[in-house]
C-alpha cells in the first residue's frame, strides 16, 4: 500500500514535472542603449519588445510558454555591452533583441555564440555577419547595400562633382564611409576629403571650416541623428552651401530638431518600411518611440517654433527621407 | 588666410565657454585648494534648468526678453544649488584632510549627474532654437549671431569679474582669503560668507556657460558635463589654477589650440593634444602660464 502510495507521487511528479518545465518563461533579453546618446532609440527598442511579449503572452505565449523580457543597458558604448552580453547569458536568456549599434551588437557577439544564444540586430555594419558566429542573424540590410544606393543616387542621379564623406568612430559609421567611398569610386564620382568625428563631441567647426575651403556640392554622413542634427546646423551656420545626405541612422526626428531651421533640405537614406509596420505603430501612438516611431510618417513636435515643419516619408523608389517646409 | 581667421572665430567662441566654466574651478581652488569636480555637473545641470524654465515658466515665449529672463533665473537658480553645495558637501569637511574633499567632490558629482538623469531622464533634450540662426559673411569669415553673442558676454562677464575682484573691497577680502584664510579672519573678514560668495559666482558664471552650450549646440545630455567640466579644468591649469586672469587665458588659448589642432592637423588627434600640451606645460611651467611662482618666506 505504501509503496503504491509512493509510486503514485512519483508519477504525479513525474507528470507535474513536464508541464512545470514547459510553463517556465522563455527568457527574451533585450541588449539596447537605454541610458546615453542613443537612449531615445534604446528605449524605443524596449518599450516595442515588451509590448510585444505583452500582446504574444496575452495569446498565451510561445508554445505554452510565457515571454519574459529581460533588459540590459549597454549605453551604446562596447564596453557596457560586452558587460551586458555576460550579464544576459547568465540570467540564462535564449536569445536576445539588440543592439541598436553595430559597435554594441559586434562587442556582444562572441558571448552569446559560445553560449549559444541567438541574437539578432538592425546593426548594419558588414561585418557583423563576416565573423562566421551561427547564432547571430541580421534583420536589417548591410553597410555595402546603404552604400550602392548612396553612391548611386549622389553620383548619377543628383550629380555631384566634388563629394565629402565624414564619420565617425563606430562600427557601423566606418563601414558605411568606407563602404561608400568605395561605391562613389567605382560609380566614377569623385571623393574630395574623408573627416572623422568623434561621436558627442559637439563641436564640429574646425572640421567644416577645413571641408568648406574644399568647395564641396555635397555631404555625406555615415553616423549618428545626435551628431547628424548638430553638423548639419554647424554646417548651414558657416554657410556651405553643399547637400547633406546623413546615412540611415540620422531618421530620427531629434535630427531635425537639433538641426532646428538647417534641417531644411537635408537628406537622410531610409531603410524602407513595411506598410503594416506603418499602420502599427500608428495605431498605438506615444507607446513605441524611436526605433519605429522614426519609421513611421508622424509630424514634427509642432511645439517647437517651426509649426510648420512636416517630417515624411517618401515611399518612391528612391526611398529618400526628406524634410520640407510645410504650406 | 580665410581658413585661418575662421578658426580663429571658432576658437574663440568655443574657447570663452571653456573660460567661464574654468573661472568656476579656479575661484574655488584659489580660496578653498579644492577642485570642486562637481563644477561640471553643475554646468550641465544648468542647461537643463535653463530648458525647464524656459518650456515651464516662460510658456515657451522666444523673444530676447526671454532669452535674458532665462539666463537670469538659471544663474540665480544655480547660485542657489551651489551654496547648498557647499554646505552639504564641503563645509563639513573644510578642516578635514584634502583626501576628504576630493572624494565628496567626486561624489556630489555622480549625485547631480545622476540627479539630471532621474529628473530630465537618460535622453538627449533639444534645446529649441531661441537665438535665431543668422550669420554674416565677413570677407570669407562666417561668424553666426549666437557666436556674437557668445563672445560679447563672455567678455563682459569675465572683465566685470575682473574689476570687481581687483577694485572693490569684497573682492580685496576675496584675495586675501585666497592668500591666508586664518588671517585674513583675523582682519576681520568672514570667510565663510567669501566661500559661500565664491561658490555664488562660481556657478551663476557656469549656469551661463551651460546655457551657452545649449543655445550652441542645443542638444544636451545628462552627462555632458564630465565631458565639458574636464576641458575646463585643463583650460584653469594651463592658465594657472587658483588665478582669475589666467583661467581666462587658459579657456581663450584652449578653444584656439583645439580649433588649429583640429582645423590644421587632424580632427580626431585634437583631445590627444590637448592632453599633450596639459603635460607639457605642467612640466616646464608647473604653476600654469599665469600662476604665481610660491616662494617660501620664513
Amino acid at each position: 500500500m505504501k509503496f503504491g502510495k509512493m509510486m503514485l507521487a512519483l508519477a504525479a511528479t513525474t507528470l507535474l514535472a513536464v508541464p512545470a518545465f514547459a510553463a517556465d518563461t522563455l527568457k527574451v533579453g533585450v541588449q539596447a542603449p537605454i541610458t546615453g546618446s542613443y537612449a531615445n532609440e534604446g528605449q524605443g527598442i524596449q518599450n516595442s519588445v515588451e509590448l510585444l511579449a505583452e500582446q504574444i503572452n496575452a495569446k498565451g505565449g510561445v508554445m505554452g510558454r510565457k515571454i519574459e523580457v529581460i533588459p540590459c543597458d549597454d549605453q551604446g558604448t562596447a564596453m557596457a555591452a560586452a558587460i551586458c552580453a555576460k550579464d544576459l547569458v547568465n540570467q540564462g536568456v535564449s536569445m536576445v533583441i539588440g543592439s541598436y549599434t553595430s559597435t554594441c551588437a559586434e562587442a556582444a557577439q562572441k558571448t552569446y555564440f559560445k553560449a549559444g544564444v541567438l541574437q539578432t540586430s538592425d546593426g548594419t555594419a558588414d561585418s557583423l555577419t563576416e565573423h562566421g558566429y551561427w547564432t547571430f542573424l541580421r534583420n536589417s540590410f548591410p553597410n555595402s547595400a546603404e552604400a550602392k544606393f548612396a553612391a548611386n543616387y549622389m553620383v548619377n542621379v543628383k550629380k555631384y562633382k566634388r563629394i565629402v564623406v565624414i564619420s565617425d568612430f563606430s562600427s557601423y559609421a566606418t563601414g558605411l564611409a568606407d563602404a561608400t567611398i568605395t561605391a562613389i569610386k567605382k560609380a566614377g564620382g569623385n571623393v574630395v576629403s574623408y573627416g572623422k568625428i568623434k561621436a558627442n563631441s559637439q563641436n564640429f567647426t574646425p572640421l567644416l571650416t577645413n571641408i568648406k575651403s574644399k568647395n564641396p556640392d555635397a555631404i555625406f554622413f555615415a553616423g549618428y541623428y545626435t551628431d547628424g542634427g548638430q553638423l548639419r546646423a554647424q554646417q548651414v551656420a558657416l554657410d556651405i552651401k553643399a547637400d547633406f545626405i546623413g546615412g540611415d541612422a540620422n531618421a530620427n526626428p531629434d535630427f531635425a530638431k537639433l538641426a532646428g531651421s538647417a534641417a531644411e533640405g537635408a537628406y537622410v537614406i531610409n531603410v524602407p518600411t513595411p506598410e503594416m509596420l506603418l499602420r502599427h505603430c500608428q495605431a498605438i501612438p506615444g507607446r513605441l518611440q524611436g526605433q519605429i516611431r522614426n519609421l513611421a510618417a508622424i509630424d514634427l513636435d509642432n511645439h517647437e517654433r517651426r509649426r510648420d515643419a512636416r517630417y515624411y516619408l517618401r515611399h518612391g523608389a528612391d526611398q529618400e527621407l526628406r524634410y520640407q517646409e510645410g504650406r | 588666410m580665410d581658413i585661418f581667421l575662421q578658426q580663429l572665430a571658432n576658437g574663440l567662441t568655443i574657447g570663452s565657454m571653456f573660460a567661464l566654466v574654468a573661472l568656476g574651478y579656479t575661484m574655488v581652488y584659489g580660496v578653498m585648494r579644492l577642485i570642486n569636480f562637481a563644477h561640471g555637473d553643475m554646468v550641465a545641470a544648468s542647461a537643463f534648468v535653463g530648458l525647464t524654465i524656459y518650456t515651464q515658466v516662460m510658456g515657451q515665449a522666444a523673444s530676447l526678453l526671454a532669452v535674458i529672463v532665462i539666463f537670469l533665473l538659471t544663474a540665480v537658480a544655480m547660485a542657489c544649488v551651489g551654496i547648498i553645495l557647499e554646505r552639504i558637501a564641503y563645509r563639513p569637511l573644510r578642516e578635514a584632510p584634502r583626501l576628504s574633499a576630493v572624494v565628496s567632490a567626486l561624489g556630489a558629482s555622480l549625485v547631480i549627474q545622476n540627479g539630471i538623469m532621474l529628473i530630465w531622464g537618460p535622453q538627449m533634450r533639444i534645446f529649441p532654437e531661441l537665438v535665431p540662426q543668422i550669420s554674416w559673411d565677413l570677407g570669407g569669415v562666417v561668424i553666426s549671431l549666437i557666436q556674437v553673442i557668445i563672445l560679447v558676454l563672455s567678455l563682459v562677464l569675465m572683465v566685470a569679474l575682473y574689476l570687481f575682484v581687483e577694485k572693490t573691497r569684497i573682492g580685496a577680502a576675496i584675495r586675501a582669503s585666497s592668500i591666508d584664510q586664518d588671517a585674513a579672519r583675523l582682519m576681520g573678514i568672514n570667510v565663510n560668507s567669501i566661500i559661500a560668495l565664491i561658490f555664488i559666482i562660481g556657478s551663476s558664471l557656469g549656469a551661463v556657460g551651460g546655457l551657452f552650450i545649449g543655445l550652441y549646440y542645443r542638444g544636451i545630455t545628462f552627462n555632458m558635463g564630465w565631458q565639458y567640466g574636464l576641458y575646463a579644468f585643463v583650460a584653469a591649469i594651463i592658465g594657472g589654477i587658483g588665478n582669475i586672469p589666467g583661467a581666462m587665458l587658459g579657456g581663450m588659448l584652449l578653444g584656439l589650440f583645439n580649433a588649429f589642432i583640429a582645423g590644421y592637423v587632424s580632427s580626431t588627434w585634437s583631445d590627444a593634444f590637448t592632453f599633450i600640451l596639459l603635460i607639457i606645460i605642467l612640466i616646464v611651467r608647473p604653476t600654469g602660464i599665469l600662476g604665481e611662482r610660491v616662494a617660501e618666506k620664513v
